[in-house]
């Protein structure tokens, strides 16, 4: 029989269990290259089978089953997911603005000044008469504005007259 | 005329049968979560990633069971939604970003190391591990269409219907993906070619 070495097809078909095809299997059956191959590539991939659904098994308990609320949330139809999300947002919105109220009226509060009491009043009064009276001793007794504008103009023409004698 | 009505009575009994399977949630969980969290780690190397995308998936079919048409059984359906997720993130720029710089992504080499220790001398325990290890190593260079088919066609024994159904794509491309997959395991387990 005229047969070349199996195709990568063949060789996947009676690799995956397939020996419908009697001319593959006859040829298997007498050529011991192809039987090697086969032998070695069905054995590493079967040990990988096992091997895998071993490590899967082990590591698959962590998978946990999702909560009904998840389930039931990706369940919904679109337009109730949007209608639930509009509602969503119009709360988070409504929220959000009452805070920002509350806290401006906080601050609004913290920039109002007291109305001075008449004590603080009296206080302020007195401590403003001490230091007056305290400059005035100072400086002396307060001259009216009229008062001074003369004396200061009789003063100059003095000094003129004694600097033309 | 009277085959065609058996066919779509048979056709809805399996669905039937299908959505009892699907509404039962903790079942389908049990039942499913090792071989779809085995094919996803194959596909993304990554098994925290691959523990997220199974999740999602149950999460997906659960929510979608009412689409079920029971053309194919739940576990090819299943994992045709386990595939269009990988897909979906492989597209994202934060696949493409961890994979550059990931460094505690699974070896799933390592998977090799889970083989019996029983019944065999101790060289050809070795011998098995490092064969095995090899294909996994093989399996990792081949692009995501070509390991898919690889893997639903030798791990989860899916006859190619099933996996042109999984992989959403028709039979002939399903057995190109699947060929040159083969030819580059042959060829770099020491095959003729």
């Amino acid at each position: 029989m005229n047969f070349e070495h199996l195709t990568d097809e063949q060789f996947a078909n009676i690799l995956a269990g397939d020996r419908s095809d009697t001319r593959v299997r006859l040829h298997v059956e007498s050529c011991a290259a192809c039987q090697r191959e086969l032998t070695s590539l069905g054995a590493a991939v079967g040990d990988l089978n096992y091997a895998s659904l071993r490590w899967a098994e082990q590591r698959a308990a962590r998978i946990e089953v999702p909560s009904r609320w998840v389930l039931n949330w990706n369940a919904m139809p679109g337009w109730g997911a949007t209608l639930a999300g509009v509602l969503l947002f119009g709360v988070a919105i409504g929220a959000h603005m009452q805070v920002n109220q509350q806290s401006a009226v906080v601050v609004q509060s913290t920039h109002t000044i007291a109305a001075p009491s008449d004590d603080e009043l009296a206080q302020d009064n007195s401590l403003m008469l001490s230091i007056d009276n305290e400059l005035s001793e100072q400086i002396g007794p307060r001259l009216p504005a009229a008062d001074l504008n003369l004396s200061s103009r009789t003063a100059h023409r003095r000094a003129i007259s004694e600097v033309a004698n | 005329m009277q085959m065609a009505m058996a066919t779509d009575v048979l056709r809805l009994t399996s669905r039937e049968r299908a959505l009892t399977e699907l509404d039962d949630i903790e079942d389908l969980v049990q039942a499913h979560r090792a071989r779809l969290l085995r094919f996803v780690t194959f596909s993304l190397g990554d098994e925290d990633l691959a523990a997220s995308i199974v999740q999602d998936c149950f999460v997906k079919a659960w929510s979608n069971r009412h689409n079920f048409r029971g053309d194919c059984s739940v576990q090819t359906w299943l994992h045709s939604i386990a595939l269009n997720l990988v897909r979906d993130y492989q597209r994202t720029q934060k696949f493409r970003f961890w994979k550059q710089v990931r460094k505690t992504a699974t070896d799933v080499t390592e998977i090799a190391g889970m083989l019996p220790s029983a019944a065999s001398s101790p060289e050809e325990q070795l011998l098995a591990r490092e064969r095995a290890r090899e294909v996994v190593a093989i399996l990792q260079t081949l692009s995501l269409n070509q390991r898919t088919a690889f893997v639903l066609r030798f791990q989860e024994e899916m006859d190619l219907g099933d996996i042109a159904a999984t992989m959403g794509m028709p039979i002939n491309t399903v057995k190109t993906h699947l060929h040159r997959a083969v030819r580059t395991v042959r060829a770099r387990m020491g095959g003729r070619r």
